[in-house]
């Protein structure tokens, strides 16, 4: 792809002119795409120029602008790609960078049976999972989707067969490679399919760099009847890149989802998860952590369908902001008529550590049947001041007694994490933020 | 010869910004006593506690207090534990995501460090905590659960001295920590108490109940009404109080002040 050769003047609709410019470099590219997405592609490029980029007035992007889309542009290049964290020598690894497959830095030994992991352009090619691709995260009227169609150029394809076990959690590290390209985008695509009683653990790492970049990642999890998918999303990336991503997810019966969406980094980050419910008995719970400091906007838009009767599914977010930190939760619930016996929970709760913090929680119904319990809840707040002077009069000051309830509170979505070598890494980052920005600045 | 007391309160007055509470408080503890105050409900015994230990909610519109020659008021909540004053809650609340050992641990390092001494590490501590767990009968498991976090109200109550164990404070005040625990808890918490009684720390031991005294024996029991200390005696005034309420305490205030009229 030759998109950052042009840098285009940050200027009204730099965004979307870059964009027709790498399109029709993947038309013209076409490498061994096979027919069926040759087909795809074409079409989800007549979509992008349809559609064009959603306006500040499109009900989807209320409360986040795409305005710095615009303005993203290249830097002078400020050092390379960002270290890859070290892998135990038994660990399945498999590194995108910048959206494309690098081989070297992957690790993909020992498969159980039953179990296929493999880049996507070779799935894709041998595996013929045509049907089912982009059939959770469409791409008809829906431009990012419709993006990320067009130019994918790597991503992930994991099956597992009828039963089996994935006994380790496959890690899936996005790297943004500024020494690659000059404004580096990606557009990777994951693509997992357990089959009946299948288990995994899946993780999404989205690791970045100094400068500017843009992510525009697709996953979409196809959970068959009595399958269970522990998934967590990380978002490190550096504090100028913009991050806007989906899972598209779908639940058949007694089918259960444990997702978990962490954001740190990006000046601008959304992630998206649409689940459906679709057989009796599923279960989705997704918990999510969101911590934006000065300059960075976070956005977490989810929607919860419950298809078909007995079907559960649990939201539980919490957010810490300071500075001028900005987050969205929209969670939407919607039960389908007739979806009776649904247990649907939604908990938002939000610490703002600075007056000029800001967060728009809205939780949002939408049942067509009677039989259904429904609970939300929204916070927004500071720091319990009883638990707060309860500490000091053990002795412990202000300072510390502050930092120790603001990591209780984030660290009460981490500790329901049940891979011990994750959890104690992610509090081990949850400390190291709070060190550079939990300091409560004065309420006005 | 008589030593320097330990603590000193004179005339003390706080307020809420609703109404005054204390109206002119003064009690003096000398080291190594174990003072009790007994009153009826509202008549400000847990304001009395708060305000020795610093909580911001009261105002202190006069009076001092003198604690081991310092000026007490004049610190603030984390100066005051740090000095070795103390305070079990009547109503210990719950911290959901602070493991107690973590807590408690910090509380320790904190008090150390003012004292000039070297921080204790993990192992160390795990030692300690679990001998200290032992004096009060607490269970070794609450030190990794997150503080109070679903413990009854009798586990909360022995919580409470298990941190006095850990902490060894100078002073401690008790707030009421005998009310809702079962004769065995009540064992159990005495004992701790008693194993920390020395030359060198003194006790203000608030409750309703003679029977918490049978255990640790006060030198002085104190009445408390309506914000003042209205009458004081030995250990078998707490006897007299549980056996006829308060009404009389009253009766023969009015008397004696009709009298000196
Ligand atoms: N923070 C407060 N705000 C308002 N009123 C208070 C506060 N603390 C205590 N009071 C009032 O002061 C009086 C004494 O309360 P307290 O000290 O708790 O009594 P006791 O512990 O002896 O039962 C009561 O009337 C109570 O309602
Ligand atoms: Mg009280």
């Amino acid at each position: 792809m030759n998109e950052t050769l042009v840098a285009p003047p940050a200027s009204e609709g730099a965004f979307l002119l870059r964009a027709s410019q790498s399109l029709q470099g993947a038309l013209a590219r076409q490498k061994g795409d096979p027919a069926w997405l040759c087909a795809r592609r074409a079409q989800a490029v007549a979509q992008v120029q349809a559609l064009g980029l959603p306006g500040p007035r499109a009900e989807a992007w209320r409360f986040t602008s795409l305005r710095a889309l615009d303005k993203l542009a290249p830097l002078a290049r400020i050092g390379g790609a960002p270290a890859l964290p070290a892998f135990a020598p038994d660990a399945l690894v498999l590194v995108l960078r910048n959206g494309r497959f690098d081989a070297q830095a992957s690790q993909l030994r020992a498969l159980p049976p039953g179990v296929a992991v493999a880049p996507l352009e070779r799935a894709l090619a041998e595996e013929r999972p045509a049907a089912r691709f982009g059939e959770l995260a469409r791409a008809e009227g829906h431009f990012f989707n419709a993006l990320n169609e067009a130019l994918f150029d790597g991503g992930v394809f994991l099956r597992l067969e009828s039963g089996a076990v994935l006994d380790r959690p496959l890690q899936i590290v996005h790297l943004v490679d500024p020494s690659a390209e000059a404004l580096p985008s990606a557009h990777a695509r994951v693509h997992v399919i357990l089959e009946r009683g299948a288990s995994a653990h899946v993780l999404e790492r989205y690791l970045g760099a100094e400068g500017a970049s843009f992510s525009n990642p697709v996953t979409e999890l196809l959970l068959q009847e009595g399958a269970r998918l522990g998934y967590a999303r990380l978002q490190e990336e550096g504090p100028q890149a913009i991050h806007l991503g989906r899972v598209a997810a779908r639940l058949e019966r007694d089918a259960a989802l444990q997702g978990l969406s962490v954001m740190w980094g990006a000046q601008l980050a959304r992630a998206e998860f649409h689940v459906e419910l679709a057989g009796n008995g599923a279960e989705a719970s997704i918990d999510g952590l969101y911590l934006p400091a000065e300059g960075q906007h976070h956005d977490h838009t989810l929607s919860l369908r419950h298809l078909a009767p007995h079907t559960q599914s649990r939201q539980s977010f919490r957010g810490i902001l300071a500075g001028n930190g900005r987050a969205v939760f929209r969670g939407q619930v919607y039960v389908a008529p007739g979806a009776q016996k649904i247990d649907a929970r939604q908990s938002c709760k939000n610490l703002l550590l600075s007056p000029r913090a800001w967060v728009d929680a809205l939780p949002q119904l939408e049942i067509h049947a009677d039989d259904v319990k429904c609970s939300h809840g929204a916070t927004i707040g500071r720091l319990d001041a009883e638990a707060l002077h309860y500490l000091r009069a053990r002795g412990i000051g202000r300072d510390e007694a502050r930092a120790l309830l603001t990591f209780a509170f984030a660290n009460e979505i981490l500790s329901a994490l049940p891979e011990e070598a994750l959890r104690s890494s992610l509090e081990a980052q949850l400390r190291s933020w709070l060190a550079t920005h939990g300091k409560e600045t004065t309420h006005a | 010869m008589t030593r320097p007391a330990l603590f000193e309160i004179r005339d003390l007055k706080a307020r809420v910004p609703e109404a005054e509470i204390l109206h002119g408080l003064s009690l003096t503890i000398g080291p190594g006593e174990v003072h009790a105050i007994m009153g009826p409900n509202g008549s400000g015994k847990s304001t009395l506690a708060h305000v020795l230990t610093g909580r911001e909610d009261y105002e202190i519109v006069g009076g001092s207090v003198r604690f081991a020659g310092a000026d007490l008021l004049a610190m603030n909540v984390e100066e005051r534990a740090r000095a070795g004053v103390f305070l079990s809650f009547q109503y210990p609340i719950e911290i959901p995501g602070v493991a107690t050992a973590y807590f408690l641990r910090a509380a320790l390092n904190a008090v150390r460090k003012s004292k000039g001494l070297p921080e204790i590490d993990a192992m160390d501590f795990l030692t300690l905590a679990k001998e200290k767990a032992k004096l009060v009968q607490m269970d070794q498991r609450f030190l990794s659960r997150a503080l109070n976090e679903g413990f009854s109200g009798g586990e909360k109550k022995r919580n409470e001295i298990f941190q006095m164990a850990v902490l060894e404070p100078r002073f401690a005040i008790l707030d009421e920590t005998d009310s809702g625990l079962d004769v065995d808890a009540l064992r159990a918490v005495s004992n701790g108490v008693n194993a920390l009684r020395s030359p060198e720390r003194s006790f203000l031991v608030i409750t309703h109940y003679h029977r918490l005294l049978e255990h640790i024996r006060p030198d002085f029991v104190h009445v408390l009404m309506k914000g003042r200390i209205v009458k004081s005696g030995g250990p078998e005034l707490a006897l007299e109080l549980d056996r006829r309420g308060y009404q009389w305490v009253e009766e023969e205030l009015a008397g004696t002040a009709g009298a000196s009229r």
